[in-house]
């Protein structure tokens, strides 16, 4: 059996009622985190050019761009949605993804939701399985796919797209597998556009790629069921010869799921993920010795080498360079002892008082392959103290550091109440709670629609 | 500076009134090329069943899907015309890229054109922009032939790019738009061979219309992208080809002198069967008419291609309609005995036909070793013992030294269109792309491009 077959069998082969509860619950963090970040993420720039460019509004559709009262098709909504998700970098992650696990998946399932409708349980059974699919995808063609410049989130998120709107369109064995085929033939997202707006972007695409492969499936398009193990194919072309392993996304399929092992991480702060255990340390430092900008002469990170790459900005030139800024984010922890949306937002990446503080900051590698989400922050003082502080994973960065619910809860309202009245947020996230209950998924995007009067509510 | 603005800046500074004669010459040909074979790729199930997705007649807009009466959204009509375009691989070719040049940049330039009611003029320049860049940046990464060999489909990989260059140009983008839409495309390449023999295939050629359009429409909006996207070291060129040989050089080397456009130019198919075997058809069908040769006079016919073309065309028994378009056996035979190559005879049973398989006993494909992979030989046997030996370089209209006559690339227009227009407008669309550079207002050509539900019936 050719391996996009194997792949359609496997995720045809996931059910609700098989699922462990805590697989459920985990779910459902993951789905009421994404909504709350890409509510506050409708607000971007970044998310209100593709709105201008697709005419949202003037192609009319069942599905709703998220935080407005506009409905449109599917796939436009999918793209402006996905777009949002991730247009503050907040949303979740996921290591063996080594990207946004939840990002490709949960725009393009609800706007395929508004159209056809289907059952909240309808719609944790298929965020599993395409989570399950991507980061399987993960393990087989990771550190060589990560490391060569593709954003995972994009390049293999295609693959969680598609599974997950194949699942809500019932896609037998055979047209699951040709959408795993064609989104061969679609993925893409190269690292080299990070810190722009393109790289939301991606996360537009592959949210709009994957519906967009299953609904060909579903009207008999065909696609090659040797798409990923060809010696043109997947595998070869985009890792390249000895650099992948097919067996180990087949091997162990869901057991455990991968939503449970490693497990959903969520961020805590608004900045690219590989800054968080040094702001973590950081904070910890600070907060245990009552230091101010002042009290600092020097602060060191040492980082793990591959994610030091990407976030190694000194002296960041724009609000969205400054999340992929470990410099300043550890900067701007000093100085204002928590890190928020607006530490992201408008000129506070060139706030003069960060400024000041980042000709002290020194960022640095470790090349410890087994130590790849931790961080190292020393801090020397002004009466010539070295304070050091190890952080071996960020809070919230998986199930063994699980942020309390209250702090998901907290990080969910502060997102959605910037677009929605505080109390139909805390409706939305009341339905979102009780997912597998709702008979019809509608009834969540019903709850993200705003009008104007209670957009001025919000403001 | 990076290399995405160098190639903008290159990009912009192309224009219309210093394009040769030839250039425009060409781009005429290539556009009434690619115009017919969409509407006749525009009833193949890759189209229909992608324009049944884009549910397109449920977003109106300027932008005909053509061969039918719907108008949709720009970037739809791009997807699904640039599907068309080259749904039934019968699209024209070129050498440098290794892609098919005109499918990726055509339809998007059109349906964009209809949007901002362009002229003929503005079309052919944005045509040669877009052609020139696609082709350029093709030798930054098919160094050796790296990329294509590697697996990629360029046609989808590098033909986005050349839908940018166009329809950058049609909008008027500023050089930093443009090095953002060229950036943006980076992330949006993507195309793979294992694909090949499915749908898939012309759909690459879809979403590189809809992708290189979509791209300059965000960066004309002010969408941001990496200004090193091409060379970081998480970029195009070393993600893509990587590890592997690139020459970001190439791009920029002589560039537009001589206009790609111009040379090597284009590849004209001839003929609706695999470009391997054509040169055979260009020989059997000149002998047949030169030796008004008869079936019952043939006891033996040899044709020979190089061993590297044989290898996938020598199918002396198909078992389907797309087989038989790869069996140099069975269109030798067709050659022969119709003289001429049509759509009919690889459609339905044609490929069974007794006659045709009575008379595919007496050839006998035969690789031959010359270093020129594009030639044939045809070495025909009468009953009464005389030899005819016959040889061609490469087939009549594959690249600008060796053109398809006028006459046949009308014979080639009027077939292809007539799968989806009545006769009568068939003549008037034929007359308006002789004329294109005189057209004022796209939307003019492409009402010639319409289907009535009427028009249609009279077709079939």
């Amino acid at each position: 059996m050719t391996i996009a077959l194997e792949f359609a069998k496997r995720i045809n082969a996931m059910k609700f009622e098989d699922y462990p509860q805590e697989a459920i619950d985990w779910a459902k963090v993951a789905i009421i985190d994404t909504l709350g970040v890409t509510l506050a993420g409708t607000l971007e720039e970044t998310t209100k050019i593709p709105f201008r460019v697709m005419g949202a509004g003037t192609a009319p559709g069942p599905s709703l761009l998220w935080g407005s009262a506009m409905r449109t098709s599917p796939l436009d909504a999918a793209l402006i949605n996905g777009v949002a998700a991730h247009a503050l970098d907040f949303d979740d992650c996921h290591d063996t993804l080594g990207g946004h696990p939840s990002a490709p998946l949960v725009p393009c399932g609800l706007a395929l939701g508004d159209d056809i409708g289907f059952s909240g349980r309808d719609f944790i059974e298929a965020f599993i399985a395409g989570y399950e699919m991507e980061a399987r995808m993960g393990l087989g063609v990771h550190m060589t796919h990560y490391t060569k410049g593709w954003h995972p989130t994009s390049s293999l998120g295609i693959f969680g797209a598609a599974t997950t709107c194949g699942r809500l369109l019932k896609l037998d064995d055979e047209k699951m597998a040709v959408a795993l085929a064609l989104s061969c033939s679609m993925s893409s997202g190269i690292k080299a556009n990070f810190g722009t707006m393109t790289k939301p972007l991606h996360v537009g695409l592959v949210n709009r790629n994957g519906l967009f492969a299953a609904l060909m499936a579903k009207e008999g398009f065909t696609a090659s069921f040797e798409a990923f193990e060809h010696k043109q194919g997947y595998f070869e072309v985009y890792n390249g010869a000895g650099t992948y392993d097919a067996n180990k996304i087949l091997d162990g399929w869901g057991d455990p799921l991968q939503i449970l092992q490693p497990g959903v991480a969520i961020k805590q702060y608004p900045s690219c993920a590989a800054t968080h255990p040094a702001a973590d340390a950081l904070l910890m430092i600070k907060n245990d010795n009552n230091l101010t900008a002042d009290d600092v002469t020097k602060i060191e990170s040492k980082t793990y080498e591959w994610r030091l790459q990407h976030t190694n900005r000194p002296d960041p030139k724009s609000a969205l360079d400054a999340k992929f800024s470990v410099q300043y984010v550890m900067a701007r922890a000093l100085l204002d002892g928590q890190l928020k949306l607006e530490h992201f937002e408008g000129d506070a990446f060139a706030d003069p008082k960060v400024k000041d503080i980042l000709k002290r900051v020194e960022s640095t590698a470790h090349d410890l392959a087994d130590d790849r989400f931790s961080a190292t922050v020393t801090i020397t003082t002004k009466d010539g103290r070295t304070l050091e502080q190890y952080i071996p994973r960020a809070r919230g960065r998986g199930p063994s550091v699980a942020l309390a619910p209250e702090d998901v809860q907290t990080k969910f309202i502060n997102c959605a109440s910037r677009v929605l009245p505080g109390d139909q947020a805390e409706q939305l996230l009341a339905a979102g709670e009780a997912l597998e209950t709702l008979g019809d998924i509608r009834n969540i995007t019903k709850l993200m629609e705003t009008t104007k009067a209670n957009v001025q509510a919000a403001e | 500076m990076g290399i995405a603005l160098e190639i903008a800046k290159r990009s912009n500074a192309l224009h219309y009134k210093d394009f040769p004669a030839d250039a425009i010459k060409w781009s005429k040909v290539a556009i009434a090329d690619a115009i017919a074979v969409s509407l006749a790729g525009s009833r193949e199930p890759a189209s229909t069943i992608t324009a049944n997705v884009l549910s397109a007649a449920s977003q109106p807009g300027p932008s005909l899907v053509w061969g039918s009466t719907v108008r949709t959204r720009a970037l739809e009509a791009a997807l699904i015309n640039g599907t068309s375009c080259h749904a039934l691989d019968y699209d024209d070719t070129n050498n440098t890229s290794g892609a098919h040049p005109t499918c990726p940049i055509l339809p998007a330039a059109m349906a964009l054109a209809e949007q901002i009611g362009a002229s003929g003029k503005q079309i052919i320049e944005a045509y040669v922009v877009g052609f020139e860049t696609l082709a350029r940046l093709s030798q930054a990464v098919q160094v050796e032939h790296h990329h294509y060999r590697k697996g990629w489909h360029p046609t989808g990989t590098l033909g986005l790019f050349g839908a940018a260059a166009a329809c950058g140009r049609l909008l008027d983008l500023t050089d930093e738009q443009l090095a953002t839409a060229f950036a943006i495309c980076a992330s949006e390449a993507s195309g793979l061979k294992s694909n090949f023999g499915t749908y898939v295939k012309p759909l690459h050629s879809g979403l590189a219309n809809r992708n290189g359009l979509f791209a300059v429409l965000m960066a004309k909006e002010g969408f941001t992208a990496g200004a090193e996207a091409f060379e970081h070291k998480q970029g195009f060129f070393a993600v893509y080809n990587g590890p592997g040989p690139f020459d970001a050089e190439k791009v920029m080397e002589n560039w537009a002198d001589p206009l790609e456009v111009v040379f090597p130019g284009m590849g004209i198919k001839q003929y609706p069967c695999c470009g391997s075997v054509m040169p055979v058809m260009d020989l059997a069908i000149k002998m047949r008419n030169d030796h008004n040769l008869k079936p019952d006079d043939i006891v033996r016919v040899e044709p020979q291609t190089h061993e590297r073309r044989l290898l996938h065309t020598t199918r002396p028994n198909p078992r389907t309609s797309l087989d038989s378009k790869f069996s140099v056996e069975y269109c030798t035979a067709r050659a022969l005995l119709d003289g001429t190559i049509v759509f009919e005879q690889f459609e339905g049973d044609a490929h069974l036909d007794p006659s045709v398989r009575t008379f595919m006993e007496k050839i006998e494909a035969v690789p031959h070793t010359d270093d020129n992979h594009y030639g044939a030989h045809l070495i025909i046997t009468l009953k009464d013992g005389t030899v005819l030996k016959e040889y061609t370089p490469k087939a009549k209209g594959r690249g600008p030294d060796h053109p398809l006559t006028e006459a046949e690339l009308e014979t080639k227009f009027v077939m292809c269109a007539k799968r989806a227009l009545p006769l009568e407008q068939i003549e008037l669309l034929y007359a308006a792309c002789q004329d294109f550079e005189s057209m004022t207002n796209v939307r003019d050509f492409t009402q010639l491009m319409e289907t009535t539900p009427g028009a249609r019936q009279a077709a079939e």
